[in-house]
């Protein structure tokens, strides 16, 4: 029988319950990878969140694990039976002897600001045994926890108020929940981000040794900062939570045994944070030519610009609309069209505002559409008007489209585009106004976005189709899993 | 060494926004190049126009005069105490409505202007029905309240209703094992004690819908169910001559009906706004997790009506059946019972109160500063109960003066009305330790105190009024009061010790 490989491909906050570029990047792997098992271990939100995504029959399981909403962390609710006896189990003796001694060395490594990835790695490891027979809930919220916490956060630098000390103990009581998950016995684990998600891989390796690949989309860390940087948290709850998830990052990367990013902007960051420069492997995104085509483009009336986001702060699309009103003066006929799903309600009544205030309501218009195809053949150009970006899919559908780009020099957008779109200074409108015009109006505007277009899906075919991410996904798979069969016959054979 | 960005003023991106939105210093310099990017000054922007190799060295330059900027002021939602008092009182809402159609109508929607037999007949199946109930809807609110606090209101729907069939059936059970003894016993001759039943089941439901709607703290819609109720008393009794226990019997059910149907409409508007769909949920975990308020529910009723069961079941020769009404000793207890609700109002709003101030405080306190914080919020406890104390004492004081003044019933029976309202003022001070209790997640401890207290009530309250007169019950119930209040107050002050620690666990 021939052996197929088994993966468990884990997420956080994406597949299959959210919308997004890592929902589909995930999404395109487990349909095309058609002779990996996969099985999937999905972090959410809540447990009301409800699959997006309809599994192909190579996913053998799918387990979605909610990180808030539950009265028990850490349990099976529906087996209470079992949670029951877990729970007669965890006793003092157990607390002070079993659990006391890894949740102690976890915590320091948490709180250190240059924690050591192997001890973090042992001491989760540690928790994750202790978690097989005893209770997580009555664990993590015993008063010998809480007096532990306390301890080491009073020997760490950060100065935490009590209030502090509540709110991110909460956190790890909820963070660490997938410590007493079972997982499936893998070949690898292919985490799709280097927080929580990547635990599953570090745990695997050490408990099956298992392969363990890290992609990364965006950068974790830098998501992480973006989004400290408008939190109501105190200063001391945003430091600690930065040391936490860099703790968790750096045994990430040290243990994963390749790390694939999107391109060199990523993977700058990723050095930067402690990955090793050789296993790390650039794979971008790409998508499927037969969906994304350059199409015969309706009769128009209006000049178009279109861009396909979802609606949030960082996606810029303030940004479009400053541009627009400028494009407004000089094309008066010109209309933007803004499709995605709105993800920052009050982000989305700031940018109606902005377009009542510019006047703009005749010109930029808010909608989803389920035909994106069609979107992109209808539209004379694409605008990305992002703040930050890994490796837009829009960008790349836009390009396999043969629809002309116009973007926002951020992430690695540049080295996407390779000098076949117009890239600009990202939160610029004023020079985002101009690239736009440069293909929207004037003598030579037509022939430059033919050409645009043309050089886009001649590079897109090249280097940005299905086949070839899956491919080398397949490849990488392969080598990890190799790796591991050597390893493990290497330590047979003393 | 450091150098001042060349354009320093032109960073307006690091700096605090103008929106309302919070704002926080960067961390460190890997934060500031984030912030920086996302303002648009890449690599290439920092080394064209500000002079730096790139984003990172313009980072570093940043960091030292960006990180000594405040966080921004983020405002938390304020709420007042007054509002927390008047959605404490308004439980008691549908009770005052009551009150006044009995003195408009000299009937109301249970109860009335009737004879001793029919007045023990529906005083014992209002009595059984507040028991019986009492314990379903404590524990279908605590997990539905669970639900809704996460936003899972489609879980929480579920849940609800869910409890409803599970009430009704204990409720019938209950009914049917009471009336066994009844009528085995002649406590009520017929068809007093099938009218007792009526009122028994069709109260029992009117709890478990009003229950809903308290838990939703939509009691104003009690409220109007009772008024829609009281309005069809009295239209099937003064204009279709329906006999009275008909119509009561029928204005509950309408009550009830509409009480149901509101808390349907809410309860799918919440669904609706949470979104999301309901969760595998297990009756094990429900039960495991339900049981302490289930008992707190049950005892706590039994608590409050065991004297009254013990007075009206006095041996009487002159009376007609075992359970005979009490007409003046009603009466003195609901003079009590007015004192009790103005009290009980307070407790929700202190219960506020002491949390919101202990967030404040536990800011206010650094890790090794805890032995102070506790000592703090001891002294906060004991100011509260001192509070509570001095109110009961206030209210108590005025109503038995008024009363005894105006009433001459009242006057009669001071002795009565003085213990029913001392063991009123205690039953507020040991309904506060639960609601802090409650809100520490530590139900136990609550079931724990109220069983014993209701041991007392009974076992007091019936040696009096049978050694004595009737009137003597209400011992009972202010001894089991105030065992009630010592025992809540010794585990209060037990976890207020570790107060940081019990509320960091009673977390959701």
């Amino acid at each position: 029988m021939v052996h197929r490989t088994s993966v468990l491909l884990t997420t956080e906050g994406t597949y299959p319950c959210y919308s997004g570029g890592v929902s589909v990047w995930c999404d395109y792997l487990v349909r095309c990878l058609r002779n990996i098992d996969y099985h999937i271990f999905a972090i959410t939100h809540a447990p009301s969140q409800q699959p997006r995504f309809a599994c192909p029959p190579n996913v053998t399981s799918c387990v979605l694990h909610p990180m808030w909403g539950t009265e028990e962390p850490g349990t099976d609710e529906t087996n209470f039976s079992e949670v029951h006896e877990r729970k007669i189990r965890t006793d003092r003796t157990a607390l002070l002897r079993r659990f006391l001694p890894h949740f102690s060395s976890t915590l320091r490594q948490l709180f250190s600001s240059d924690p050591d990835p192997e001890s973090l790695a042992g001491g989760l490891f540690g928790l994750h045994q202790y978690f097989r027979e005893y209770d997580y809930a009555n664990s993590m919220r015993s008063r010998a926890a809480w007096e532990a916490f306390l301890e080491t956060a009073a020997a760490s630098d950060i100065s935490l108020n009590l209030e502090d000390a509540t709110h991110s103990m909460r956190w790890i009581q909820r963070y660490l929940s997938l410590l007493a998950v079972r997982f499936p016995r893998v070949d690898l684990v292919h985490s799709s981000m280097a927080g929580l998600a990547g635990i599953p891989g570090v745990l695997c390796k050490l408990e099956q040794g298992s392969g363990y690949l890290l992609t990364e989309h965006g950068i974790h860390m830098r998501e992480l900062y973006l989004h400290l940087s408008r939190s109501p948290y105190s200063s001391a709850c945003r430091r600690f939570l930065a040391r936490f998830h860099r703790a968790i990052t750096s045994m990430n990367y040290h243990h994963a045994d390749v790390v694939t990013c999107l391109g060199e902007f990523n993977r700058q960051w990723q050095i930067h944070f402690g990955a090793d420069t050789n296993r790390i492997h650039a794979v971008p995104n790409g998508v499927d030519p037969a969906s994304f085509r350059p199409r015969p483009s309706p009769p128009r009336s209006r000049p178009t610009v279109l861009t396909m986001a979802r609606i949030f702060r960082l996606k810029g699309i303030d940004v479009l609309i400053r541009a627009a009103a400028e494009v407004r003066d000089r094309v008066p006929e010109v209309q933007f069209l803004v499709f995605g799903e709105i993800v920052d309600q009050a982000y989305f009544s700031q940018c109606l505002a902005l377009v009542e205030e510019l006047r703009l309501g005749d010109h930029v218009s808010f909608g989803v559409t389920s035909d994106s195809t069609s979107a992109y053949a209808e539209a004379d150009v694409y605008c990305l008007p992002s703040r930050s970006e890994g490796l837009p899919y829009a960008v790349i559908e836009a390009m396999m489209s043969g629809c002309p780009v116009v973007a926002a020099d951020v992430g690695n957008v540049a080295d996407l585009l390779g000098g076949t779109g117009l890239t600009v200074t990202p939160n610029d409108s004023p020079e985002m106004a101009t690239a736009l015009l440069r293909l929207l109006s004037g003598p030579g505007a037509e022939d430059l976005r033919r050409s645009l277009a043309h050089q886009a899906l001649e590079r897109a075919r090249r280097h940005f189709t299905i086949h070839q991410f899956t491919q080398r996904f397949e490849e990488i798979y392969d080598e990890v899993a190799q790796a591991r069969h050597d390893a493990v016959l290497s330590l047979a054979t003393g | 060494m450091t150098r001042s960005p060349k354009r320093a003023t032109t960073l307006s991106c690091l700096l605090p926004p103008a929106d309302s939105l919070p704002w926080a210093p960067p961390l460190d310099s890997c934060d500031v190049v984030v912030r920086l990017e996302t303002a648009g000054i890449t690599d290439t922007v920092a080394q064209r126009e500000y002079g730096y190799h790139d984003a990172w060295g313009l980072a570093e330059a940043c960091f030292s005069w960006l990180r000594t900027f405040p966080a921004s002021d983020v405002r938390g939602c304020r709420q007042s105490s007054l509002v927390e008092y008047w959605k404490g009182l308004s439980f008691a809402l549908p009770l005052c409505l009551c009150c006044l159609a009995m003195v408009i109508f000299r009937f109301s929607l249970w109860g009335g202007d009737v004879s001793p037999q029919l007045a023990a007949a529906v005083g014992f199946g209002t009595v059984s029905s507040f028991v019986t109930t009492g314990g379903v809807v404590q524990a279908m609110a605590r997990r539905g309240l669970f639900f809704f606090t996460v936003h899972d209101g489609a879980t929480g729907e579920i849940v609800c209703w869910r409890w409803v069939p599970l009430g009704a059936a204990w409720l019938a059970i209950c009914g049917l094992v009471l009336l066994a003894p009844c009528r085995y016993y002649h406590w009520l001759p017929a068809p007093f004690d099938w009218i007792a039943l009526a009122f028994h089941l069709s109260l029992g439901l009117l709890w478990l819908a009003t229950g809903i709607l308290h838990m939703l703290e939509r009691s104003l819609w009690s409220a109007v169910a009772t008024v829609a109720g009281i309005c069809s008393v009295v239209l099937f009794h003064r204009t279709l001559h329906v006999p009275l226990v008909g119509a009561q019997i029928t204005g509950i059910a309408v009550a009830t009906a509409f009480a149901f149907a509101a808390s349907f409409v809410f309860l799918r508007a919440r669904r609706r706004a949470d979104g999301g769909r309901p969760r595998a949920l297990s009756s094990a975990l429900d039960l495991y997790l339900a049981w302490p308020y289930f008992l707190f529910g049950a005892l706590y009723f039994l608590l409050i009506f065991a004297d009254r069961l013990l007075a009206w079941t006095v041996p009487d020769i002159a009376a007609a059946s075992p359970v005979q009404f009490r007409g003046d000793y009603e009466t003195v207890l609901d003079v009590a019972l007015i004192a009790f609700v103005l009290q009980v109002g307070g407790v929700r709003a202190a219960t506020f109160t002491f949390f919101r101030n202990m967030v404040r405080s536990q800011k206010q306190h650094g890790i090794s500063a805890r032995a102070e914080f506790l000592r703090d919020m001891k002294r906060a406890y004991a100011k509260n109960a001192t509070s509570f104390i001095l109110l009961g004492a206030a209210v108590s004081t005025c109503l038995y003066l008024t009363a005894s003044r105006f009433s001459t019933v009242v006057h009669d029976r001071g002795g009565t009305l003085l213990g029913a309202l001392l063991g009123g003022s205690l039953m507020v001070i040991g309904l506060w330790n639960t609601s802090l209790l409650f809100r520490l997640a530590l139900p136990v401890d609550v079931a724990a105190a109220i069983a014993p207290a209701v041991a007392v009530d009974l076992l007091i309250g019936y040696l009096l009024s049978r050694l004595g007169s009737y009137h003597y019950a209400v011992a009972g119930f202010g001894t089991g009061a105030g065992c009630f209040a010592a025992l809540t107050t010794r585990n209060v002050l037990r976890r207020l010790k570790a107060l940081d620690y019990y509320y960091l666990s009673s977390s959701v």
